[in-house]
């Protein structure tokens, strides 16, 4: 049996370096079924990281295998693509397609040949994303958050074994991040999913396993639980502020969060991922503070 | 009553295959008969389903036909594939403005160029060979492709995509000036000369792409093209009798290496992204 059977992913001492800028620097990680976070500033490598595991970027050095293949060998490269499935973070679609017209271009780029099977495997992922009543609308008179489901719903084309996604849930309401949830969850029983996501919650209720980068390193490697355990003992809430502390803000009930230092009077609390993810990363980066 | 209907010939009654007399057989046995009738339903399902999903199949595709852009269903009647029809029309906005920007061009062009002044005509040899480039430069890329990601992602040959492209814009751009030139036909087949340089630049900044961006790399052709009668700094009459003569050899010979360096090179392509 080949090594990728269990694991997906091999990346060992990756280095990419654009110009001086190095954006990973020595990340190592092995990717198994089921669903894995990225999660970091804006800028700290996740979708560099992303990038080069859908082969859309050549690394500067270190080890990497998708699928046991190895992406800078021309034939490897086109075994990876053929069991990939990739939402880009910018992924813009063509505003004179519809929906169906955008899945289908994909399939054939897919090399899904036959048309009628071809035109009902696109019906069946853009039912998936439940766009099956918007299929003949023009892309430009969609929503923000239908035009990220039919990025998802190209992604989902053949039933890939490996889902690489930046940012999917981004213009996503409520009730449709659950059907991603929903969606992702039924497709990771025996896939491998990597995405990039800056919703707490969504990583809390759907991730496996969460990796948070900064400045091309992996500073924390585990399960969103682990992540939310780092914070324990050092998130409190006051009635006052404490400009000492790490991270605070007044919450909806008027009284004051802290994580890190804490008023005398402060009680400590449960914490949350978002407030491990803020304890480890050292304060508020822009997208959490967003 | 014993006997009952075999398989063999109930396929025949669902089929309609049966005799008249045979029919009306079967058809008095069926009442009574709860295993034939199970066995006439299951022959039903089988015989039939499978032709109602082709139907369903057909009628789909016809309908998904009928709602195809405009743009796709002109190359289906050019003779192209739905497939390649869809690879091209992905892009065909770009194309478009392209070519009206290429008539708009030629037009200019060949007002300066039917004053008879060589001078003009120089201006509108070199217009008319840019074409050919900025129809390839605008074939690829992330700035005319907004998926462009998933394109350099996917299984299908970027080459095939880039190549396919490519010859698209480049047909009509090549039969616009084409045509253009037979109004200067005066001129003789030199009105033509700008064709060889133009497809030579072409196919050099599509080489070049295997290590920058084809914009970039057809920027920097056009430049070095407009530039070298300004460097050269030598009479219209010179600088035309040049394009028309040795400049065709030169043409040829580097649109021949760069043809060479893509066909060695070409897999380079769809990972040089930085």
């Amino acid at each position: 049996m080949d090594t990728f059977d269990q694991t997906y992913v091999h990346v060992h001492q990756l280095i990419k370096s654009y110009g001086r800028h190095t954006a990973l620097d020595g990340v190592s990680l092995e990717l198994g079924p089921g669903i894995t976070d990225l999660l970091g500033r804006n800028g700290a490598g996740k979708t560099t990281l992303l990038r080069i595991l859908a082969t859309g970027l050549a690394r500067s050095s270190g080890e990497v295998r998708v699928l046991g293949e190895d992406p800078e060998d021309a034939a490897g490269r086109l075994a990876i693509r053929r069991q990939l499935g990739y939402v880009p973070q910018e992924s813009a679609l063509y505003e004179s397609f519809t929906p169906f017209d955008f899945v289908d271009y994909v399939a054939i780029l897919k090399e899904h040949t036959d048309r009628a099977a071809r035109h009902a495997e696109v019906r069946r992922v853009l039912d998936a994303v439940d766009l099956g009543d918007v299929t003949r609308k023009k892309v430009r008179k969609l929503s923000g958050g239908m035009k990220r489901r039919v990025s998802l719903a190209q992604a989902l084309l053949g039933d890939p074994r490996l889902l690489v996604l930046d940012e999917p849930t981004v213009g996503l309401d409520p009730e449709q991040r659950l059907r991603f949830r929903q969606l992702i969850s039924r497709h990771a029983d025996r896939r491998c999913v990597v995405l990039s996501t800056h919703m707490t919650e969504d990583v809390e209720a759907l991730c496996d396993r969460v990796i948070v980068i900064d400045e091309g390193v992996v500073r924390f490697d585990g399960t969103p639980v682990e992540l939310t355990e780092t914070a324990r003992g050092n998130v409190w809430i006051a009635d006052r502020p404490e400009p000492s502390a790490l991270v605070s803000w007044r919450t909806g009930e008027g009284r004051h969060r802290h994580i890190g230092s804490a008023p005398a009077d402060a009680e400590l609390v449960t914490p949350t991922l978002q407030d491990g993810y803020l304890l480890l990363s050292g304060g508020l980066s822009e997208e959490v503070a967003a | 009553m014993s006997w009952h209907i075999n398989p063999a010939a109930a396929k025949d009654y669902v089929e309609q295959r049966r005799s008249g007399s045979d029919v009306a057989s079967i058809e008095v046995h069926l009442p009574t008969c709860d295993e034939c009738r199970r066995l006439v339903a299951d022959v039903t399902a089988a015989t039939h389903e499978p032709l109602l999903d082709l139907v369903w199949q057909r009628v789909a595709t016809v309908l998904d036909d009928a709602t195809r852009p405009w743009s796709e269903r002109a190359l289906t009647r050019l003779g192209l594939s739905t497939e390649t029809a869809r690879l091209l029309g992905a892009t065909s906005r770009a194309r478009l403005s392209f070519l009206f920007a290429t008539l708009l061009t030629v037009g200019i062009a060949l007002v300066a160029a039917r004053s008879g002044r060589d001078a003009q005509f120089g201006v509108f040899l070199s217009v008319a060979a840019l074409g050919p480039l900025v129809a390839t430069a605008l074939a690829f890329g992330r700035r005319v492709d907004p998926a462009h990601a998933l394109v350099t992602t996917a299984p299908t040959s970027i080459w095939r995509i880039v190549l396919l492209r490519t010859a698209a814009s480049l047909t009509p751009a090549v039969a616009i000036t084409g045509l253009a030139s037979l109004i200067v036909h005066e001129r003789g087949w030199v009105a033509m000369a700008w064709l060889l340089p133009g497809i030579a630049m072409a196919v050099v900044s599509l080489a070049l792409s295997i290590w920058v961006p084809i914009e970039h790399a057809a920027l920097g052709v056009a430049t070095a093209w407009v530039a070298a009668p300004v460097v050269a700094s030598r009479p219209a009459a010179e600088l035309i009798d040049a394009t028309a003569g040795p400049g065709q050899l030169v043409a040829l010979g580097a649109a021949a290496l760069a043809a060479l360096v893509i066909t060695n090179r070409r897999s380079f392509l769809d990972f040089r992204e930085t």
